[in-house]
């Protein structure tokens, strides 16, 4: 996934889409926006950061998780198998980007437990109270698109749901595998970088700058 | 700049618990090999180091989400959980034997002197490693700067070398009138020879500490904001009256002086200085954890940017396990340390098991 920070406006729709997705409990947020403002005056900015699970090909969570329950599948999507996690939170505290996030099994309205919408939701994304949660790209869209024939990143059927609640078009997902896609190119052509690269976990997320200037040289990161 | 809320209070305690119970056991086994006068305090040392262990795992069972599943928990060998939870057991099961086969039921290896420090070795052995496991497992965690240091494993050694230390200093003063075979004098001797190995290493745990702090204050904003919630921060009342004065400051002089009179009447003065010590301790767990400001709210881009948000709050982690200092954790300790002034208090006025 590339995320293009000059065409963020933080208006959340990734944040409310994945939610709608993904029927998160009460408390958890898979994706987040964050801000921050960076350069000195008169070349000083405010920039919006939105941060799904960055699916690190050095996987810190991966290291860490003492039952194996968090695995990486061969596209290198990171995933956790809910059924053997023991909810010991070792990876939310070693993910770096803090992707991870507790299910409490916490209810929106609490005095009437889960309504039948969050009871629905339960029977179409696998959600187990007392897990550590994180973003799965939405591996499901992309497994049922894939097994349609469909591309992922091309067809809305097949990309995850933040990717297509963008209004701005900030977000570009595709295979970075393969060399001569979209995303791969973009990712070559203008400067992408990954995010907190010091850490070496190699992410699968790459950001866009967020000031045109800095792609022209004028300014730097 | 936010500290970790994904480990709380139970954390704390099986942090405490475990260098306490690995601190007791290492120095109740190397007391066997001394003189008869410290067998009384290596037996409360190999009694009570295990069963200080066996409340920690209990307790870290209790703290996982779905315990159920903890069946799991060896999947991964290269997890400093997984290691650590074999480490614990093997030591678990050494410990029950030394208890079993020499404090209670059987007595089988009062007589066989070299099995039982052989087994002793053994048990050292793993006790080490549940000592400095725990210190291991924070300090893998590179996204929390604070911890992620060399330095950690070792403090939380000497911590745990010191507790123990100070534990068995408490418990022979408090059977003092139990050991068989030697006068109530040799015991009071032996007593002023562990508060003298306190001493030595409550000054090598100061030093420790303050080379922490030097060494982990470094270009990275999370852990330069560690060291300033610990020094003037809002930690900084348990920093400074918790564990420097209340932890390091008060049992060093408290011992020094007591070796210095060379009295009898010292033997209260130890005990205080154990209960100090132990409080000290269970500060120093809290304010680990508490002080551990992870990477997440840094800046992500930029070597400018100055601050980082959340744009939208959704919280990760719950209020039940900041560890943001409020009336609870002021309680909490309070309530240990004043459990430990009782004990104490009837400890040294009623000596247990008064055979003589």
């Amino acid at each position: 996934m590339v995320i293009d920070l000059f065409r963020c406006v933080a208006c959340q729709s990734c944040t409310v889409a994945c939610k709608a997705e993904n029927y998160t409990s009460a408390g958890v947020s898979w994706h987040r926006v964050m801000q921050q403002e960076y350069g000195t005056y008169p070349t000083a900015r405010r920039s919006f950061v939105p941060m799904p699970c960055m699916h690190c090909d050095n996987t810190p969570c991966l290291k860490v998780c003492p039952t194996g329950a968090t695995y990486k599948r061969n596209d290198g999507i990171v995933l956790v198998d809910y059924s053997k996690c023991i909810g010991c939170k070792y990876c939310m505290q070693a993910c770096p980007y803090g992707a991870r996030q507790f299910n409490d099994g916490d209810a929106y309205f609490p005095e009437i437990g889960l309504t039948a919408f969050e009871k629905f939701g339960g029977t179409l994304v696998e959600h187990v109270p007392g897990t550590a949660e994180k973003c799965t790209f939405c591996a499901h869209r992309i497994d049922e698109g894939v097994k349609n024939g469909l591309k992922p990143g091309v067809d809305p059927e097949a990309t995850p749901a933040c990717v297509n609640a963008c209004p701005t078009n900030a977000r570009i997902f595709g295979d970075l595998d393969d060399s001569n896609s979209r995303i791969s190119r973009i990712v070559k052509d203008y400067h992408a970088e990954p995010l907190r690269p010091e850490f070496g976990t190699r992410p699968s997320v790459y950001y866009l700058p967020p000031s045109r200037s800095v792609i022209k040289g004028e300014l730097k990161w | 700049m936010i500290a970790q809320t994904t480990w709380g209070w139970f954390l704390v305690w099986e942090l405490f618990l475990g260098w306490v119970g690995a601190g007791t056991y290492i120095i109740g086994v190397f007391l066997d090999f001394w003189r008869l006068k410290f067998r009384l305090a290596s037996k409360i040392g190999v009694m009570l180091g295990p069963l200080l262990i066996l409340v920690r795992t209990v307790l870290q069972f209790a703290d996982l989400g779905r315990p159920m599943n903890a069946i799991y928990i060896l999947g991964n060998p290269s997890s400093m959980i997984s290691i650590g939870v074999v480490v614990i057991m093997v030591f678990l099961v050494v410990g029950a034997i030394h208890i079993g086969l020499w404090i209670w039921p059987f007595k089988v290896l009062e007589k066989a002197e070299k099995a039982r420090r052989l087994l002793g070795l053994l048990g050292v052995l793993f006790a080490f490693g549940t000592a400095l496991y725990a210190g291991i497992l924070l300090g893998v965690v590179a996204a929390v700067p604070f911890w992620n240091n060399s330095m950690l494993p070792a403090l939380f050694l000497i911590s745990a070398l010191s507790t123990g230390l100070a534990l068995v200093t408490f418990g022979s003063a408090v059977f003092r009138r139990r050991s068989v075979g030697v006068t109530p004098e040799d015991i009071q001797d032996s007593i002023r020879h562990l508060a003298k190995a306190n001493a030595v290493l409550i000054g090598a745990e100061l030093f420790v500490i303050a080379t922490y702090l030097i060494v982990v204050h470094g270009p990275s904003p999370a852990a330069d904001v560690s060291v300033q919630l610990l020094l003037a921060g809002y930690l900084a009342p348990f920093f400074w009256a918790g564990l420097v004065l209340v932890g390091l400051a008060l049992p060093l002089g408290l011992n020094l002086l007591g070796i210095a009179r060379r009295a009898m009447s010292s033997l209260g003065m130890y005990m205080l200085s154990s209960v100090f010590v132990l409080t000290g301790s269970l500060v120093l767990s809290y304010l680990i954890l508490a002080a551990g400001v992870p990477v997440t709210y840094e800046p992500l881009f930029g070597t400018q940017a100055f601050f980082t948000i959340p744009a939208f709050l959704g919280s990760s982690g719950s209020e039940l396990t900041s560890l943001v200092p409020g009336m609870y954790d002021y309680a909490l300790i309070g309530a240990f340390f004043v459990v430990l002034l009782i004990v104490y208090g009837v400890g040294s006025v009623i000596p247990v098991g008064g055979k003589k």
